[in-house]
């Protein structure tokens, strides 16, 4: 089985906080990324990222 | 070869889904299709080395979108209509070892996320009208793939239990003026002996008219029609109860606890209904390690359940097991 099409990542709106005793704490962006299977069905990928400081650019 | 055809003594659909006779069942943990597919290794139904939280349709679906055309012709007693709806998997995690429980919290947060998600994608397809999340775990439930995974189906219409567990909430309202489900979690408050958890928004307890010796229930202490609805700070506390919940299941005979994990929430095709209020029920089977509540003849051919444990006990029981953070 192997994917077909791979769409745009796609941010998906509303950061939640994580929790401080688990993971460095701090909002989180989820982002998620739907592909295509050879048989027609559709996968989505969740991921998540930290959220990025106000101002950051690539490179900071 | 999949179709919807009417029960008219229940006034209620079955669906027929043969297909799924041939779906994969128990393979070793070696060949797990719910695995990431490793270079050199076979291939698995995820088509990538790893993986974070991963949905896709289920590859024996019961519905499906487009649905067939039904194989048989209906007719005024016995109408038929095509398996028109969704059937998903989500992959909590890309290791084969765990459970939902065994997550962290953090992870926890992550998948109500990809939870709410989800609603509100199938939600928003037209026709559909029912988002139903849920978890079937351990192979007393009937489980034939281990990697810790649960689903979600979109249906076309309100599934006939939750159809009536709106229309007592719609009754109780028009007699009170208040949501059934905000006046019962009021009330396992305030007697306190069937709560098991208790978090600052979230509360679990074994429902005083519990069917199953360890039937509990996870409620929203406001209310919230949806995990739409919820803050960061209540998805956050969600998550908390709930593996504290699933923490003290396994804990309680220090073994996997098998169960069935409903998530109900408002349906979505219409504006919620006020007495629609966000709750996870638990339905475990076993009444001791080594015996099955059965669904027998009284509870599957009168509809009545024979409860052979008094919720007060088995509330007591979960809440002395000793769950460390």
């Amino acid at each position: 089985m192997t994917q077909q099409a791979d769409h745009t990542r796609e941010q998906v709106p509303s950061p939640l906080p994580v929790p401080s005793d688990a993971v460095p704490p701090g909002n989180e962006t989820m982002t998620r990324r739907t592909i295509m299977l050879e048989d027609g069905r559709s996968m989505t990928f969740y991921d998540f990222e930290p959220e990025k400081p106000a101002g950051a650019t690539a490179g900071n | 070869m999949s179709e919807r055809r009417w029960h008219p003594m229940l006034g209620e659909w079955v669906v027929t889904a043969t297909h799924r006779q041939d779906r994969t069942f128990l393979p070793p943990p070696d060949y797990c299709p719910l695995c990431p597919t490793k270079p050199g290794g076979f291939p698995t139904e995820v088509p990538e080395e790893d993986y974070r939280f991963v949905v896709f349709d289920n590859k024996f679906p019961s519905m499906r979108q487009p649905a067939p055309e039904p194989a048989v012709a209906g007719h005024d007693l016995h109408p038929v209509a095509p398996a028109d709806g969704v059937c998903e998997v989500v992959l909590y995690t890309p290791r084969h070892e765990g459970s939902l429980g065994a997550l962290p919290v953090a992870d926890i947060v992550r998948l109500v996320r990809v939870w709410t998600d989800r609603y509100e994608e199938l939600g928003a397809r037209p026709g559909m009208e029912c988002v139903f999340i849920f978890e079937n775990r351990g192979e007393a439930i009937g489980v034939t793939i281990h990697h810790p995974h649960g689903q979600i189906y979109a249906f076309p219409f309100v599934p006939p239990r939750i159809a009536r567990e709106r229309e007592q909430a719609a009754r109780h309202l028009d007699r009170t003026g208040h949501c059934l489900m905000c006046d019962i979690v009021a009330d396992e408050r305030a007697d306190g002996r069937r709560l098991v958890v208790e978090g600052e928004h979230f509360v679990a307890f074994i429902p005083f008219f519990a069917r199953y010796p360890y039937e509990t229930y996870l409620v929203s202490k406001q209310h919230r029609a949806s995990l739409s609805e919820l803050s960061g700070p209540e998805v956050l506390d969600l998550s908390r109860v709930l593996k504290d919940l699933l923490t003290r299941f396994d804990g309680l005979w220090q073994v996997p606890f098998p169960y069935m994990m409903v998530m109900h929430q408002a349906p979505t095709r219409d504006a919620a209904a006020p007495g629609d209020h966000l709750h996870i029920e638990f339905y475990p089977p076993m009444r001791t390690p080594q015996k099955l509540k059965y669904l027998a003849g009284c509870e599957s051919g009168a509809g009545t359940y024979i409860n052979d444990t008094l919720p007060e006990v088995k509330a007591e029981e979960l809440r002395a097991v000793r769950v460390t953070p």
